[in-house]
């Protein structure tokens, strides 16, 4: 199945040689998913230089044969019959509309997943229509989804190239292992401690069984055969024995400590790089990740999967090797003293490796369940704690906790899920445990009684006590399955993060620009947030530099979406934007950065001082500067009169500001960065209008020299402008200077009739 | 009453009145408008002394109240509500089917009969369906990619934004709830 756009699929070609139509005169080709009626099917939109063909091959099919007329059809349309062509968007997919003798027909149907192509079909067909030339560069700008190349799957999310088939969770484990590889040494110490502790382990029962009964207890004085015993009275013996295992026991002891030292003086520091890399990918994430995802979700992910995975190899993974060293230990001894019993030993741990792994993807669901309620829980919490002033404003409370225990409803929930399954599998093992034990000490005994093999008393007690040791390591096993699909769980949602690739990337070798002039132009630039809803329409700008630019028009315009533009928040779909004679997608995005400063009605007030809000992007700045910034953002006034004057701590959970004082801050902040080019969006809004006159006068003091586009609701804050455009649903409507624009008595002078009139209602006179 | 108060409450009616026209909703009626289907199945549309040669049809609560509060709009990129038919049940049952023709045209999504098998890896669902237009295998986030519409019937919505509707949640069988029960 192909979705690159333009490309004629190969398994066409038949049908085109069926229908005698030569597949290199096809100029582009777009694959369809519906028939007009919505049924799924196979169907191609293409064009040649005289008609438009809609084919659709029949997927019912067996075998294929583009002979058999039962297997497609071709509907033909003659172009020079066609008046114009257009999408006609659903709510999901939308159908493709040619203009014939004055009716709109429906020519395809598709889906959304055909969507984006449908639209760059639709412009290429207008262009074929205007005659226009079709050159490869129509080709190229479309976004083609990325493909996998291991297994040629569409990778599920674009722009991050993952593929979940291809990425498997060894991978995932020895990926989250690497984080802890510069701290090999600390490895090898641990292994080491790991490996006595087991040997040691294995050895106790051996001593403790055989060696107590058969050789001390049993044997008569001076019989003893291992070297250590032989020839002693049996109260001597018995205090070695019983010093020999005190030994062991307090090395045992004495490892464990050790190791446990080793564990704690690396795990954190490795913790600590991951967090950190969490928060750098997120830094460098665009504007959209942020828009898609809930602010609650991305808290805890930097918080709770870092420490689960810690804990995970901090604790886990060292016992997972120790028990596994001494279930395999215990066995081989078992296998020398008396493989027959062995076998009834271990004879059901297969069974149960092998339902652990039948049980382990629906716990890891369920934990993936668990989670996606805690982060929903989170948020509703958060929203709830920032959203306080409005819901108590509007009496709200008790709604508030019925949907707050919706949510934890779920959570509690998801919790009796985990642990209900939990105990299933912790029964299983229990009871293999136990059935294992009993089957040995029957057995055994009766080996005993009827002098099988020469079993010993003391053997069997021996054999007992490693069946016995069997159990820490199976329980253990039961645990760390759970444990390991949780950590995973976790490191593969830190890795989502890590791996997201930014939407706005920057080239290779993009130029560096210290100072820009601040001469901006957009050339067609059409842009859209969702691929059915143009926001910016072609269109074309031209700044230039030391002009203040106004942009007016409705809310949903496209005002900010063009700022958004500029600063390289996002990409334009179609067209481009230039910076002095720059494309802006080859200029390094730092410079630009740079060379920007934004005050938007959004104001981001962090925690700290004034003095540190103010001087956010330049922490060097002087004390005399930031005043200065402060008293042309006409800030200073209020904020000296505040007890604690320019050291006083804002932010959340200090003292809060009024929205205006917040604004006013960020526009002092925008004035000490002294920025080439300066976009203030609706940045006096929250202000009153005579506020708004001081600070317009400081503005039109700092507009000096420098590029400032503004955008205002208010027209009179554009009085000044060199050069106004009006936006009008994505398109340039009007453009001039006011007085042009007023004398041209359009969309512009009907805005200014309209405010003006809405003021004197409002008794506020401009 | 005052001359004043009288100016006063004069010039409160006027606004009064201005407030009501700007927000007026025409109502269209099978008496005030017509419907007629296009060569290429649309519907054409007479209001006012207008003709529009094609027009759309939203629903105001495609869910809650699919067949009151049907907007009437032109075909242009703002999408101009030209006015709004208060319920479907008043029309005759030719238009009422144009229009309900239209309106599954718009709103089209598979409904889900059986589901196979859901599959998560790594932050997607892999979903396997039968619909009433056959079988069909999607792609969906694990992040809440169920929507309730009410409290049997469920809408799930793929990556790229195509919807399959879940009718009636519990006529699922029990084996099919457990399967989906982790996404909702």
């Amino acid at each position: 199945m192909t979705k690159r756009f333009g490309d004629m699929p190969k398994n066409i070609n038949p049908f085109l040689g069926y229908y005698n139509i030569p597949a290199d005169d096809v100029i582009a080709c777009v694959q369809s998913d519906w028939d007009l009626d919505f049924n799924y099917i196979d169907g191609y939109l293409f064009f040649t230089k005289d008609y438009l063909y809609m084919l659709i091959i029949n997927k019912t099919a067996d075998k294929v044969n583009p002979d058999d007329s039962e297997q497609s059809t071709l509907q033909r349309y003659d172009i020079s019959e066609i008046k114009s062509s257009s999408i006609f968007p659903q709510v999901v997919g939308g159908l493709f509309l040619i203009e014939v003798n004055e009716v709109e027909k429906p020519v395809a149907a598709f889906s959304n997943s055909f969507l984006k192509l449908f639209y760059k079909m639709d412009t290429l067909f207008k262009k074929r229509l205007n005659k226009e030339e079709i050159t490869e560069q129509d080709f190229i700008e479309t976004d083609i989804k990325e493909v996998c190349p291991k297994c040629g799957m569409y990778y599920p999310e674009e722009g991050r190239q993952v593929c979940p088939k291809c990425l498997n969770k060894r991978s995932l484990f020895f990926r989250t292992l690497s984080y802890f590889k510069p701290y090999y040494k600390y490895f090898i110490g641990i292994s080491a401690c790991i490996l006595i502790n087991a040997g040691m382990n294995v050895g106790i029962p051996y001593l403790s069984g055989r060696v107590l009964y058969d050789q001390v207890l049993n044997a008569k004085a001076g019989q003893a055969q291992i070297p250590l015993l032989a020839g002693r009275i049996p109260v001597a013996a018995l205090l070695i024995i019983v010093l020999v295992l005190l030994f062991v026991r307090v090395s045992q002891q004495v490892f464990g400590i050790i190791q446990g030292r080793l564990v704690a003086g690396f795990v954190p520091k490795a913790v600590y790089s991951i967090k950190t890399e969490i928060y750098q990918a997120m830094q460098r994430l665009s504007l959209n990740f942020f828009s898609q995802r809930q602010t609650g979700g991305l808290l805890t992910r930097i918080q709770n999967d870092s420490t689960e995975v810690m804990n995970f190899f901090i604790d886990g993974l060292p016992y997972f090797l120790v028990n596994i060293l001494i279930l395999i230990g215990a066995t081989a001894v078992m296998l020398i003293m008396n493989w027959k019993l062995t076998i009834f030993a271990v004879a059901f741990i297969p069974l149960l490796f092998f339902s652990s792994y039948l049980m382990l993807p629906r716990l890891f669901h369920l934990y993936g369940k668990r989670h996606r309620s805690v982060r929903n829980m989170n948020s509703t919490i958060q929203d709830n704690i920032v959203g306080a002033r409005v819901v108590k404003a509007f009496g709200q409370e008790k709604a508030e906790t019925g949907r707050f225990s919706k949510v934890s409803t779920r959570v509690r929930d998801a919790e009796i899920d985990i642990v209900n399954y939990d105990n299933r599998f912790y029964g299983t093992y229990t009871s293999v445990e136990t059935i294992s034990s009993l089957l040995v000490w029957g057995v055994g005994s009766w080996f005993v009684l009827q002098q099988v093999d020469n079993l010993t008393y003391g053997t069997l007690i021996t054999f007992v006590g490693y069946v016995a040791m069997l159990n820490g390591p199976l329980d253990f096993m039961s645990y760390v399955f759970r444990w390991w699909s949780q950590s995973l769980n976790c490191s593969q949602r830190i890795f989502e993060v890590i791996d997201a690739i930014p939407d706005v990337k920057e080239i290779s070798n993009p130029i560096r620009r210290e100072k820009l002039m601040g001469n901006i132009e957009m050339r067609n630039v059409t842009f859209s947030y969702t691929p059915n809803k143009k926001v910016l329409d072609q269109v074309n700008l031209n700044i230039k530099a030391g002009e203040l630019f106004g942009i007016v028009g409705q809310s949903g315009a496209g005002k900010t979406t063009i700022i958004n533009l500029i600063s390289r928040f996002y990409d334009p779909k179609e067209g481009e934007i230039f910076i002095d004679g720059i494309p802006l997608k080859s200029l390094a995005i730092e410079d630009l950065r740079k060379n920007i400063a934004i005050v938007s009605q959004e104001t981001y007030i962090f925690q700290g001082t004034i003095a540190q809000n103010i001087a956010y992007a330049r922490p060097e700045s002087t004390s005399k500067e930031i005043m200065t910034a402060a008293i042309i953002a006409n800030a200073h006034d209020f904020i000296c009169k505040m007890p604690h004057g320019y050291d006083t701590v804002v932010g959340s959970g200090a003292k809060s500001l009024s929205g205006g004082e917040k604004q006013r801050i960020s526009i002092a902040r925008a004035i000490l960065v002294n920025p080439q080019i300066l976009i203030l969006d609706e940045a006096t809004s929250s202000v009153d209008t005579q506020t708004e006159q001081k600070i317009q006068d400081s503005l039109n003091f700092l507009t000096v020299g420098r590029t400032t586009i503004s955008i205002a609701h208010r027209l009179s804050t554009l009085k000044n402008a060199d050069h106004l455009i009006v936006l009008e649903n994505g398109k340039v409507a009007e453009e001039g200077t006011h007085l042009e624009l007023v004398k041209q008595k359009g969309v512009f002078y009907k805005l200014i009739q309209l405010q003006s009139k809405a003021l004197a209602m409002r008794g506020v006179g401009e | 009453m005052t001359t004043d108060e009288q100016d006063y409450q004069q010039i409160l009616q006027e606004q009064l009145d201005k407030v009501n026209t700007m927000f007026e909703i025409k109502k269209i009626t099978s008496e005030n408008s017509t419907f007629t289907k296009t060569d290429g199945g649309f519907l054409s549309f007479k209001f006012e002394d207008k003709t529009y040669t094609r027009v759309v049809i939203y629903r105001s609560f495609p869910f809650t109240d699919p067949n009151r509060f049907l907007s009437i709009r032109d075909t242009t990129t703002q999408a101009n509500e030209l006015g709004m038919i208060d319920s479907l049940e008043e029309w005759p049952d030719d238009i009422k089917k144009m229009i309900q023709e239209q309106l599954r045209m718009r709103y089209f999504s598979p409904i889900v009969k059986e589901i196979i098998d859901v599959k998560e890896e790594y932050g997607y669902a892999y979903w396997s369906i039968i619909s009433d237009r056959g079988p069909l295998k999607f792609t969906a986030s694990i992040w809440s990619p169920i929507a309730r519409i009410s409290d049997i019937r469920f809408l799930i919505t793929d990556i790229d934004g195509n919807r399959y509707e879940i009718p009636d949640f519990s006529k699922l069988s029990h084996k099919e709830q457990k399967m989906i029960d982790l996404f909702i």
